[in-house]
């Protein structure tokens, strides 16, 4: 019974729900369950709405002659006011042309210029003629080169034309290479795909590397395969390279390209040639995307792409008709085969290029029609506004306002020491009278130092670091959970907490960072580990191949974990280990070579490593090194998505080419802060907290309302299994009684997750299995639903006899003063006007004052107002 | 909701691939309505590109293959597909037009240009203008021209060691060694040669080949009178492997449907046929006693079956999956006793005891006698001397090969035939001993002294109409 696919509503009224479900309670005191399981989880979420919200048709603007009738429908309204586009002018890019080989074909991009300032593709709208001696153009636009010298095009559209010089600097002969010119098409036409060819074990007996990773072995699949059967050169045109792809004979994959097609004649030359392979060939060093952020304004509008390789020779060329395109989010935009982006709504996706094992990403952004849209500046406290405000004007949205202290403190406090404020320091802070930036800074460094904080950033690693009795038995649990809660207090710089974990060794209770050598028993798994953690890659895709979506190759995956080749494990008395480096590393077997891996780095940057230090010591050196792109990055991202409940590279522990950042001058300007000032996680915390981006409130406007991934309004998060359990005890003052720890003991403190609360399980708390950051769920269930209304949990919570409500009754409070300190105990704040005179109402109806707290705190417990972080 | 648009979507991507109609003959059709419509040029692409994945001989989804006329008209589970004349009583018709056309059963629906083309075909009388097939227009009056040497994937010497059959396109060439006539040329329908052998009397050469994703023929040629006595289609893709019995009356060979076939070569019958394996069938030979055959595959596994019944006994050896991608190649008999060598893509020669001495263990090897020194790359072809004192082995690795002559009882000692910078996919031992043949992608047999090595005569496979090119002589860089 779980409800798939929910997403929680961002803009909840304050006080729609208590009110609603007292409403309920006075319908029907006796059927209090049916109307709960009905309240709280199921009613902060919504399905999402499958339509896509309609964007005024760029096809309609351009057909509008301006006689369509004014109307108050909203679609046809916002087409109106797209009005006609009138073009003023043409951008071409590149300026000019410059082609290198006889094989260096090109196309240049046109931009339409309108009246009002806008930019607009208008590349398949153009035409490209020339009467240059020196090139000729293709039927799809592209200028092949003919002889050497100089010339020129011309590029009409719109109503406008441009000449663009061309340079054809050589056109020596040159025979069709396979890496260079064959294989990309074999990929292109999709032969070596997942589905097809470059399945695990082929295809009708034939097989090629996924995606074409390794051309040497597509090159002998082609050529030395049963003796040559693929290709024949007595008759080119008679090669099953060539029969199957144009259905020439029956062909499963069906028909991919026909005999005339550019494909088909670079394929028949190269068997022509001889069928040659140059493994000297230089190979692809990277590619780029131009243009490098595309931004759309209408639905059908449109981008074309072009793909520039750079080789490791230098040389470049135009690739766009042999790379593969893919768009991360079809719902936004899509991307075709020949890089033409679409707009299909307003949004923001990727356009994802691959080409000979390099990957881009183009960031996309669809703004949609924004008529009357105008910046307003917003307050900056600190280097991190600037970026996200400049996100914000760039997308057209318009940040939310500050959020008021209440919200504000609630939050913090739930984000920095993963527990909610308590009525008094609710109240000390409502009260405080300094001005708010100040105020709230102050409160920042105050939660900082509270022994809470330390808690729950040891639950945060020791999650990370997977500790659990299961691989470190139950004395080794606590030392390690104890190591980093010193670590935690400590404000150990985060360089060298994750270069002790690597180079740790010893007994590991005298030294529980060795623990990490314990729980990760074999160099594959330490190393996958220690990607996902430390670098916020996946290592693991590319154990059986070559990373599908990043470079990463098989064999970096082996000769990454071959660092982690001469740990040592001996057993001690009690459950001990003693870790240790051996002097004969084991032999991390390569199954593609079937040989023991060498250590290697995945990638080389700038920093020092010690070559002839042991192998762990290196890798230390080479993980955290400033000049690594991935270490910082990666953790101020990860702690970025603690704070604002998404990534700027989302997932946070999969970062990859083409995953790209939301915004990478956010990223880059918190990676150097942190690199520049220590690895000082506590000074991280405090930049993102004091930021004006962090401080806004939950409630979007009709510009922000659909922003989901730029910061412009705060998002509610579910609050973690041990931060409800946790906030539940403390909202009712129930002690603390969990099972297998001292009495005290929160939640948040316990040392893994085999100490069973089915609670916690429910809420999904980490198992600790896998460093993946997905291991904590905050799924919303009908279970967790039914336990919060009816579950023992809450109820002997409110109802015991030491708690808040009792001792509050005993106090001899008033009514509103009851209510008061309700509001204040569970949801942090105090009631409003309405609010306070809606419940007096209902005390009146119940007949006892207990009865009718106890129903207000279940109510509010089970309000979005305190399940979630807002 | 939203997650089920994705499966559709990627469907639609894929499909889109297959859904570019570059038809120029149908619109032209499509222009002018009066004029014939050519089966060969407009109706058969339409098919070739739309229904021929799963409607051909291979996969005959519905009982029903589109690559003939006749198989049109034949028609499949469904009943006739295509009534001459009648465009309406067609079935083909039925199924592929209207708003929501029944086939083709995934990708796009077939244009209504392409269904008119092919409405208007059937009214026409649905006649076949094919030209015979592409691979007829060779023919021993027309020989196959070369401007290159064509790829050498099989070489036998015949019993005097006066001839060296090579395998060409379309062709096999009889080669006289002391080069007193041009070589005779066996031109037949196959495009491809994959193996070829002498009977042992030497009168008849039999051929496995075929058409790749065709057909497989196995052909049988009167040698001295150039005169093809059978040609048998088997299978739809080519035959691989083929070995001689003892007294030349039966020839045994794999194919690319992985099953092994015996056939009778007086009358061309198949009379004993096997299907264990569960891959291509790339290398058989006959027990000494004649009663078996050995056959080995790229499902890596080297199998013994009873020749009169077809009743598989063994596997000689089952390797570990994944020790070695691409499997065996080749298998041959030692003439002396009941032993064989096998070598494929692992690089390593081996010699295995043909039945078992001991009870079989899954993943065992105890068969194996010894292995030899390994080549770079896969072995693609091995021949023994007739006492079986030596063995030559050829070797690729795409970009370069090799080939060695072992001795067969002390594999610490080996010749390697010096320059060989071409993947070997054909070699041959004179049945004199002394020489070998080695020959593979670029088309050039080098005769070889088969003590030293030493190349003592290189020549083209087939006769050139221009001098190859330097770049066509060599795979390598």
């Amino acid at each position: 019974m779980f409800l798939p696919y929910l997403k929680t509503r961002s803009t909840v009224p304050h006080d729609f729900f208590p009110t609603r479900l007292l409403m309920m309670i006075l319908v029907n005191q006796t059927c209090r369950l049916a109307m709960f399981a009905a309240a709280g989880l199921l009613f902060v979420t919504e399905t999402f709405a499958d339509e896509p919200k309609p964007i005024p048709d760029s096809a309609a603007a351009e057909q509008a002659t301006g006689t369509a009738p004014p109307t108050t429908d909203s679609v046809s309204a916002e087409t109106a006011n797209a009005a006609v586009r009138t073009y003023v002018g043409l951008e071409i890019y590149p300026k000019e042309l410059t082609l290198s080989s006889i094989r260096d074909s090109r196309r240049v991009l046109v931009t339409g210029i309108t009246a009002d300032g806008q930019k607009i593709d208008v590349s398949t709208k153009a035409t490209v003629t020339t009467l240059s001696p020196v090139c000729r153009i293709d039927a799809d636009g592209y200028v092949v080169p003919l002889t050497s010298g100089e010339g020129s095009i011309i590029v009409a559209a719109v109503g406008h034309q441009l000449e663009v010089p061309i340079h054809v600097t050589a056109v020596d002969a040159l025979p069709v290479d396979f890496i260079r010119d064959v294989n990309p098409i074999l990929s292109k036409v999709g032969c070596n795909q997942g589905t097809c060819h470059g399945s695990q074990a082929g295809k009708n007996g034939f097989k090629l590397s996924l995606r074409g990773y390794d051309s040497v072995y597509d090159y002998r699949a082609l050529v030395d395969d049963i003796s040559g059967r693929r290709f024949n050169r007595s008759e080119p045109a008679q090669s099953l390279m060539l029969l199957k792809p144009t259905q020439g004979v029956p062909h499963e994959g069906g028909f991919l390209f026909d005999e005339q097609s550019r494909y088909y004649q670079v394929l028949e030359q190269w068997i022509a040639e001889g069928c040659q392979y140059k493994p000297d060939a230089a190979r692809v060093a990277s590619i780029a995307i131009y243009p490098p952020t595309p931004t759309l304004q209408l639905r059908h509008d449109q981008q074309q792409l072009i793909v520039i390789a750079t080789y490791a020779d230098g040389s470049t060329r135009d690739v766009t008709r042999e790379a593969v395109f893919e768009t991360s989010n079809f719902e936004v935009a899509t991307v075709s085969k020949q890089g033409l982006i679409k707009a299909v709504q307003r949004g923001e996706a990727a356009a994802l290029v691959r080409f000979e094992g390099n990957y881009a990403a183009a960031p996309v952004s669809i703004l949609g029609n924004r008529e009357g849209y105008v910046w307003t500046p917003s307050p900056e406290h600190n280097f991190i506004d600037g970026p996200v405000n400049a996100k914000l004007q760039r997308m057209k949205l318009l940040p939310s306002g500050p959020a008021d202290d209440a919200e504000f403190l609630r939050r913090v406090s739930l984000d920095i020491a993963g527990v909610p404020p308590t009525i008094a320091e609710v109240n000390a802070f409502l009260a405080d009278p300094t001005e708010p930036v100040a105020k709230r800074a102050a409160k920042v460094d105050q939660l900082l130092s509270r022994p809470e904080y330390v808690e729950h950033w040891t639950l945060k690693w020791s999650d990370l670091l997977l500790n659990r009795r299961k691989t470190v038995t139950e004395r080794g649990v606590w030392a390690f959970r104890n190591w980093i809660r010193q670590a935690v207090a400590t404000n150990k710089p985060y360089d060298q907490f994750a270069s002790e974990l690597m180079t740790a060794g010893g007994s590991t209770l005298e030294n529980p960072a060795a623990n990490y050598f314990r729980i990760a028993r074999e160099p594959k798994l330490v190393m996958e580990n220690m990607t996902q953690v430390f670098l916020g890659t996946r290592f693991s895709c590319n154990q059986c191949h070559d990373h599908p979506f990043e470079r990463w190759t098989q064999n970096q995956y082996y000769e990454l974990a071959a660092y982690f080749a001469d740990v040592g494990r001996r057993a001690l008395p009690d459950g001990d280990e003693f870790v240790f480096t051996n002097v004969s590393p084991e032999a991390v077997i390569n199954p593609s070579t079937n040989q023991a891996a060498s250590p290697k780095f995945p990638f080389s940057h700038a920093g020092t490593v010690n070559a002839a230090a042991h192998r762990r010591d290196q890798l230390s050196q080479w993980l955290t090194a400033k000049e690594n792109p991935y270490f910082a990055r990666s953790i101020v991202n990860r702690y970025w998505s603690y704070f604002l409940g998404r990534g700027i590279i989302d997932p946070v522990d999969d970062i990859r080419a083409s995953n790209p950042a939301s915004n990478s001058e956010l990223l880059d300007a918190l990676t150097k802060d942190f690199t520049d000032n220590g690895y000082d996680l506590k000074r991280l915390i405090r930049l993102i907290c004091t930021s004006a981006t962090y401080q806004r409130s939950l409630d979007s406007n009709p510009w922000n309302d659909d922003d989901t991934m730029n910061y412009s309004h705060a998002v509610p998060r579910r609050l973690s299994a041990e931060q409800l359990y946790d906030a539940i005890i403390q909202a009712t003052g129930a002690p603390r009684a969990l099972p297998g720890v001292p009495a005290g003991f929160r939640a948040s403190e316990l040392p893994d997750s085999q100490v069973e609360v089915a609670f916690l399980d429910m809420f999904g708390r980490a198992p600790r299995e896998s460093p993946c950051e997905c291991e904590r769920t905050s799924d919303v269930s009908l279970g967790q639903t039914l336990n919060m209304v009816n579950g023992p949990t809450i109820g002997d919570a409110i109802s015991h006899p030491d708690g808040i409500i009792a001792k509050t009754i005993a106090g001899g409070a008033t009514n509103p003063q009851l209510i008061e300190t309700v509001y204040l105990s569970t949801l942090c704040r105090k009631p409003s006007a309405e609010e306070m005179t809606r419940t007096i109402e209902y005390f009146s109806t119940v007949a006892t004052p207990k009865e009718a707290t106890e129903d207000l705190t279940w109510a509010l417990i089970n309000s979005p107002g305190f399940l979630f972080n807002r | 909701m939203r997650f089920s648009l994705l499966p559709a979507v990627v469907l639609t991507l894929f499909f889109g691939v297959m859904a570019g109609d570059y038809l120029p003959a149908v619109a032209q059709d499509e222009k002018r309505p009066e004029k014939v419509v050519s089966y060969y040029r407009s109706v058969r692409p339409i098919l070739q590109r739309k229904c021929s994945g799963c409607h051909f001989p291979g996969k005959l989804e519905g009982k029903f293959s589109v690559l003939s006329v006749t198989e049109l008209i034949k028609g499949g589970d469904a009943g006739t597909a295509v009534v001459p004349g009648k465009p309406d009583e067609s079935k083909l018709v039925h199924y592929i037009s209207g708003d929501d056309p029944k086939m083709p059963l995934s990708g796009d629906a077939l244009s209504a240009e392409a269904v008119h083309t092919i409405r208007t075909w059937i009214a026409q009388g649905a006649t076949d203008d094919s030209p015979p097939d592409v691979g007829a227009r060779i023919t021993a009056e027309s020989p196959p021209v070369y401007s290159t040497p064509p790829v050498v994937t099989s070489m036998d010497y015949s019993p005097d060691g006066k001839l060296l059959a090579v395998s060409g396109y379309h062709e096999v060439l009889i080669h006289t060694l002391d080069g007193s006539v041009p070589p005779k040329r066996l031109i037949g329908r196959s495009q491809r040669i994959e193996s070829l052998s002498f009977s042992p009397n030497g009168q008849i050469l039999a051929v496995a080949g075929g058409t790749p994703a065709l057909f497989g023929e196995l052909q049988l040629w009167n040698v001295a009178e150039v005169k093809l006595l059978h040609s048998t289609t088997l299978a739809l893709d080519t035959l691989f492997g083929l070995s001689f019995n003892g007294d030349g009356t039966l020839v045994v060979f794999g194919a690319a449907d992985n099953r092994v076939r015996v056939v009778k070569v007086d009358t061309a019958e198949v009379t004993m046929r096997m299907d264990a394996h569960s891959d291509w069938v790339q290398g058989t030979t006959f027990s000494l006693a004649n009663d078996h055959v050995i056959s080995v595959s790229r499902d890596m596994s080297m199998k013994l079956t009873i020749v009169s019944t077809g009743q598989f006994v063994d596997n000689i050896t089952s390797i570990t999956p994944g020790a070695l991608k691409g499997g065996l190649v080749d298998v041959i008999r030692h003439p002396t006793r009941e032993e064989v060598l096998a070598v494929g893509s692992d690089g390593e020669p081996r010699l295995y005891k043909i039945f078992r001495e001991k009870a079989r263990q899954i993943g065992d090897d105890f068969n194996l006698i010894r292995a030899y020194s390994k080549l770079p790359g896969r072995l693609c072809d091995l021949d023994l001397s007739p006492s079986g004192n030596k063995f030559v082995v050829g070797s690729s690795t795409a970009t370069s090969g090799a080939a060695r002559i072992y001795m067969t009882e002390d594999p610490a000692k080996f010749v390697d035939i010096p320059d060989v910078t071409a993947p070997v996919f054909a070699v041959s031992f004179r049945p004199d001993e002394m020489q070998v043949a080695v020959s593979g992608f670029d088309g050039i047999i080098k005769l070889c002294n088969a003590e030293t090595g030493a190349v003592e005569k290189s020549f083209p496979a087939a006769p050139l109409t221009v001098v190859p090119t330097p770049a066509v002589a060599t795979a390598g860089p």
